[in-house]
């Protein structure tokens, strides 16, 4: 299956499903990017006279927090946080994984069966445990949480590049390639790889959606990002105890990790129909 | 075998199918007599499985308006009036499929269901339609399968679809579309997807059973090979019009209408297909998809004996050419009379 | 998933227990060399001395090698000795245990409710398939499968609790209260909250299920041999679609712990996921292994328990 990127990103933008995360995925990125010059206030000032101001009171789009920061500058500095752990997680844990899935499909044999069945296995274990293990136990910081996420999802991804591998390797060109005396290096590069990257950024995307998610998680129980650091899952951390008074603190940061999380699930879904129209219909 | 002087046992007059766009089938009309096998001719995308599929009330989704009237029958002993089944609520048409017209497809594994062993099947047709039980429900599920020639039927009941062969599986589809004595069956390309002895096999199976029960048939093939080993009469369907009917023997001798004459010179014979050459070659270029059909005749831009006029001035009729006391004959051909041999 | 191959699953549970020892290994080692001593709870004990924190560390056998800690450990998590809190020198067993009943029926409470709710959207989707329905089922399924558990806890109590003051914020049960309906009201939003979260594990599988027998033709034949359409539905397509759902349960079960750790912090509610965390906290070191090792065990023993039980039922593979 050869893709042609316009095509792809005409059949994206075709629809709204695919049209509205398409645009939302950068817009966030950047906004988060540029948080701190886009700012009147800084993430870390404290303006005790101001404090839990609802939203749009005294200046402040999105109101101030138990000690008067800026909750929307809270918001953008976290999403640089959040969405740095869930890309750069993702990065790492789609190279392992599909180096590791290609290598399972590539060649039949002990590789592949260790690998599978390894994988079948581990996809089974509650991993929120023993995520909330080692981050507790870890020295907490972004490193930190960036790679215990990465130690727990890569095997999702290589799981598709082992069922690709072995799709794209059983095709006849390929075989043609091979029987032509190409190198196994040849063919990895030149005709598997190519052929696999469609589902793996499919496969990415909708993890970086999960890695987002699982940062929320560890930071909201305490072992994540560390205050006064900002995260989307921090900012939730005391919200529970304002709940009563001033909802916005715990409703705000939330509304925006769900909005993201949508999006990015919503961009791999259009990706793969995007990708290989016939899914849609079916 | 068909009396042409009774009531057909379906009538079809004006049929139109649309799903929201252009007609795919464009009044559509022909007769099916009591236990007559009709062989319904036609390229892919030529409307003769919509039609049949509205007829049997199977399609979702789409606007059929005509008639379709089924004759009474002496189904389950008391005399039946007369039956439209366009436009019949769902509950009284669920009634009628299986017990009065059935229908079977090309590809019989999709078609069981891989769940359930075959007697399981057979019953479950049975007990819908029959108050058949215990004892008896057995003895006809077993004669069933005889009857579509299943060698060991007893052991046969108590395997899954996946364990039998192809032309295994049709036998047991025939078994469960015959099981309620229904007066008309739709045979759907039955044999296409079997192998080329088996095609054979099915097709003197289903000839058989006509004659044993008087069971009418519409037997819808793109094979011109396959309709002449098993049809009484011939329709030739073109992008959802009929354009030739005429009895089997006549077709086959001296088609009136150039389309047909087309598809029977490009059409190897009998034994060109069993020996596997499969499928019908069609005349040159393609038929119109249904928005591009125009008002002049359809077949106009792949005919080799076409004329502005009257071809191309407007959609010739489909008008009777039978001779006297020759059986029933019509064409959709403005020439017909010019281009007869 | 979908590997109807019998061997495959016992291999599979092989591998799966291999994997169970080799994560026990890694918690005990990580947990013994993380901070926090266990002996630190002993030291600021007024007239403690180092002899008798050491005679304390001996006790524990703390003072042997890391290895035979591991075996010694092992040996009891066999044996049905799980070790002993540091918090108040109760059996690990005995706590899990326990704390099991809370977290059982708040699991069953959200599995009626995710189930029930999944099943129901898939099918609607899959019976109306590329029509505004399946686009509305799709994006419903997407939504609960993006918010973080706590978020959406956090919003019903809001919503429920604080502001139409129908249900209570938290706990097991209020005090003095031990009637059914007060118990009921307790349960309501963790329940929801959990089930809501889980929706999507069931909807998706079958939207695909039953999508994949929708377009098959024996339900075309079944109709054209005048079955009737409620046997239809019942007998062949949620029949057909919810085979392949037993394994789906296998998946199921680590999703729902996972989602219950989380509920039951942020609804207070006392079972496994909560202890896990509070021993976490005070650094509860034999409880926290115990739990890890306990609901690996449960997963593992349903994971497979699900795909035999998916061999037995489904005629194609016992044949």
């Amino acid at each position: 299956m050869t893709v042609q990127l316009p095509s792809v990103l005409r059949r994206l933008l075709a629809h709204p499903r695919g049209m509205v995360p398409t645009l939302y995925v950068p817009t966030i990125i950047v906004l988060c990017g540029l948080g701190p010059w886009l700012l009147p206030f800084g993430e870390l000032h404290v303006d005790l006279y101001h404090r839990f101001l609802p939203p749009l009171g005294n200046g402040h789009l999105l109101g101030t927090d138990e000690i008067g920061r800026d909750v929307l500058s809270r918001v953008l500095m976290g999403g640089r946080v959040s969405l740095l752990v869930g890309l750069v997680s993702t990065a790492i844990s789609t190279l392992i994984g599909t180096t590791v899935g290609i290598v399972a499909g590539y060649h039949a044999g002990l590789a592949r069966f260790l690998i599978t069945t390894v994988i079948d296995a581990v996809l089974c274990f509650p991993v929120v445990f023993l995520l909330l293990t080692l981050a507790a136990v870890l020295h907490p910081g972004i490193g930190t949480i960036i790679g215990i996420i990465t130690l727990v999802s890569w095997m999702e991804v290589a799981r598709v590049a082992q069922s690709q591998t072995r799709i794209v390797r059983r095709q006849d060109y390929v075989t043609a390639v091979v029987a032509m005396g190409a190198g196994d290096a040849q063919v990895l590069f030149r005709e598997i790889l190519p052929n696999i990257l469609p589902a793996i950024i499919v496969s990415a995307t909708l993890n970086i959606a999960r890695a987002i998610l699982l940062e929320s998680y560890v930071s909201y129980l305490g072992y994540g990002i560390q205050p006064p650091d900002a995260s989307w899952g921090n900012l939730l951390n005391n919200a529970q105890e304002y709940l009563e008074s001033d909802p916005w603190l715990a409703i705000i940061p939330g509304a925006v990790i769900v909005l993201t999380v949508v999006m990015f699930n919503l961009l791999g879904d259009a990706l793969r129909d995007a990708i290989d129209p016939s899914r849609r219909s079916s | 075998m068909t009396d042409r002087n009774a009531a057909p046992l379906l009538s079809v007059r004006n049929l139109t199918v649309s799903f929201g766009g252009p007609d795919i089938v464009d009044d559509l009309s022909f007769d099916i007599g009591q236990g007559e096998i009709v062989a319904l001719v036609g390229e892919s995308g030529s409307g003769k499985s919509v039609g049949s599929l509205a007829v049997m009330g199977l399609l979702e989704n789409a606007t059929i308006q005509g008639s379709a009237c089924l004759s009474g029958g002496v189904g389950s002993g008391e005399q039946e009036a007369s039956t439209e089944l366009i436009g019949l609520p769902a509950r009284r048409l669920r009634a009628l499929r299986g017990r009065r017209i059935s229908m079977i497809f090309q590809d019989p594994l999709s078609s069981l269901d891989p769940l359930q062993t075959i007697g399981g099947q057979i019953r479950e047709v049975l007990k819908a339609h029959t108050r058949l039980t215990g004892v008896a429900l057995h003895s006809r599920s077993i004669a069933l399968l005889e009857q579509v020639g299943i060698v060991d039927p007893e052991g046969c009941l108590a395997l899954l679809p996946q364990r039998l062969s192809g032309g295994m599986r049709q036998r047991v589809m025939i078994a469960l579309a015959i099981a309620a004595e229904p007066d008309l069956l739709f045979a759907d390309e039955p044999t296409t997807a079997l192998d080329v002895t088996v095609q054979a096999q099915v097709l003197r199976l289903l000839k058989g059973l006509r004659d044993q029960t008087g069971m009418a048939m519409v037997f819808i093939t793109h094979n011109l090979a396959v309709a002449s080993a098993i049809a009484d009469r011939v329709i030739v369907l073109y992008a959802g019009q009929v354009v030739e009917d005429a009895p089997a023997d006549v077709f086959f001798r001296r088609p009136a209408m150039p389309y047909s004459r087309a598809l029977l010179s490009a059409a190897p014979r009998l034994e060109a297909v069993l020996a596997g050459y499969g499928h019908l070659e069609a005349p040159r270029g393609q038929v119109p998809s249904p928005g591009q059909r125009g008002t002049a005749c359809r077949f106009a831009a792949r005919c080799d004996d076409v004329r502005d006029t009257p071809c191309l001035a407007s959609m010739p009729p489909l008008v009777s050419i039978a001779a006297n006391g020759e059986a029933h004959h019509t064409v959709r051909c403005a020439r017909w009379e010019e281009l007869a041999p | 998933m979908g590997n109807g191959n019998l061997l495959y699953v016992l291999r599979l549970g092989g591998v799966k227990i291999l994997l169970l020892l080799l994560v026990s290994m890694a918690g005990f080692t990580l947990l013994h060399l993380a901070p926090g001593d266990p002996l630190s709870q002993f030291t600021l004990a007024p007239g403690m001395t180092a002899e008798r924190l050491a005679q304390i560390a001996h006790g524990m056998g703390l003072d042997q090698p890391l290895w035979r800690q591991y075996l010694h450990w092992l040996h009891g998590i066999m044996t049905g000795d799980w070790g002993h809190s540091f918090r108040d020198q109760s059996p690990v067993l005995g706590i899990i245990v326990s704390h099991l009943t809370a977290t059982i029926e708040l699991g069953l409470a959200a599995l009626g409710i995710s189930f029930s709710l999944g099943l129901g959207m898939g099918l609607m989707g899959a019976l109306r398939a590329g029509r505004a329905v399946d686009d509305v089922t799709s994006v419903i399924s997407i939504i609960l499968f993006s918010l973080p558990t706590f978020w959406l806890g956090l919003v019903f109590i809001y919503i429920f609790s604080v502001r139409l003051q129908w249900f209570p914020t938290g706990n097991f049960s209020s005090p003095g209260d031990r009637s059914i309906v007060g118990y009921l009201r307790h349960l309501a939003l963790p329940a929801l909250t959990l089930g809501l979260v889980s929706v999507p594990v069931w909807s998706r599988y079958m939207r695909t299920f039953a999508g994949e027998i929708l377009k098959q033709d024996q339900i075309r034949t079944a109709r054209a041999l005048g079955l009737s359409s409620g046997r239809i539905i019942v007998h062949r397509l949620l029949r057909g679609a919810l085979l392949p759902m037993i394994p789906v349960a296998g998946i199921y079960l680590p999703t729902l712990l996972s989602g219950a750790l989380v509920t039951e912090t942020v609804f207070s509610w006392p079972g496994i996921g909560r202890l896990f965390l509070d021993s976490l906290q005070y650094r509860d070191y034999p409880v926290v292994m115990g739990v890890l090792m306990f609901s690996a065990i449960l997963v593992l023993v349903s994971s497979t328990l699900a795909e035999l039980l998916h061999h037995v039922a489904d005629p194609r593979l016992r044949a």
